[in-house]
């Protein structure tokens, strides 16, 4: 998949997709919003935003927001981030993709290496 | 004037009465419940005997009736809030599963049956497979509990210092030593 273009796109953005990845009486951000589910080949990102109450350009029935982060920072994780296969039959130019975390962890290091990504990525 | 009947054996009910809607049956399953009283039948010479009065052949072999003070037991926030996010997550894709909230359940009764009011507050997020995160903060230190859908995936405790992270498989007790060690007692 092609690198995203960190200097047209120097900021990505992650969907809220759920209210209680945010608590709001404690400013946190739960690592639920950085963690890969089962079926996830990476995390989910846009590359611009402007939605308003009627147009969500994630796409979901419920979203809370997006969380910013910056495209090298994510980078200088380790982790790469990419567009969109052009020929994907899902493919959306204003998606890309947070990958290189471990998916479906088994062991004690992947796991661990799983959440300190989420933890950096908060 | 209300008028309460059971359903006739025949088909005509007597002139001038209407057949009401049977009561709905209550299903009661929460453990935590409001203040009630109770009639209760315990059996002949409570308490120094078991109290193991059910039937009204009870009664009739000597139990008395005795009338049971009304206590308030009021649900822990933390579980009224597990509940909610059942609830939340339940026309999703992927609901919290019966594991994953009565194994929540279990640790968050215990954390507060230990720790009381001084449990702090209390992160609880799906992990979008079904599964629960519950995590715990203060300032740079973060405790998490991941809690996986189903029995054969392994629950863990992961523990963050600022830069530095452990892990280690889940335990009830080990959950309650962080918090008392790092969260509560830095």
């Amino acid at each position: 998949m092609p690198e995203t273009d960190s200097a047209q796109y120097p900021r990505i953005y992650r969907a809220v997709t759920r209210k209680r990845w945010y608590d709001v009486t404690s400013r946190r951000i739960s690592s639920a919003a950085s963690a890969l589910r089962s079926r996830d080949t990476g995390l989910s990102v846009l590359k611009t935003v402007g939605c308003s109450r009627e147009i969500c350009l994630a796409g979901q029935r419920d979203c809370y927001g997006e969380f910013v982060l910056e495209t090298n920072r994510v980078r200088g994780l380790g982790l790469g981030v990419v567009d969109d296969e052009p020929d994907a039959p899902d493919f959306s130019p204003n998606h890309a993709e947070i990958n290189k975390i471990p998916i479906n962890p088994t062991t004690f290091e992947e796991k661990r290496r799983a959440e300190d990504l989420a933890s950096e990525l908060c | 004037m209300n008028v309460n009947h059971q359903q006739p054996s025949l088909g005509n009910p007597p002139a001038g009465l209407e057949r009401g809607e049977p009561a709905a049956h209550e299903n009661v399953r929460s453990s935590f419940r409001g203040p009630t009283l109770t009639n209760v039948l315990v059996p002949y010479g409570y308490p120094n005997r078991p109290l193991a009065v059910h039937t009204i052949a009870d009664l009739q072999m000597g139990a008395q009736v005795i009338q049971v003070r009304p206590t308030l037991v009021v649900e822990p926030p933390i579980i009224t809030d597990l509940r909610a996010l059942r609830e939340e997550e339940q026309s999703t894709e992927s609901p919290i599963t019966k594991h994953a909230f009565s194994m929540t359940l279990e640790l968050l009764e215990y954390a507060n049956i230990i720790l009381g009011a001084d449990l702090p507050r209390t992160l609880l997020a799906p992990d979008g497979d079904g599964g629960i995160r519950i995590e715990w903060f203060l300032e740079e230190r973060n405790l998490r509990v991941i809690i996986p859908a189903e029995s054969e995936q392994a629950a863990y405790v992961y523990l963050r210092l600022g830069r530095e992270s452990d892990i280690k498989p889940f335990s009830k007790s080990l959950v309650i030593r962080i918090l008392r060690s790092v969260i509560l007692a830095p």
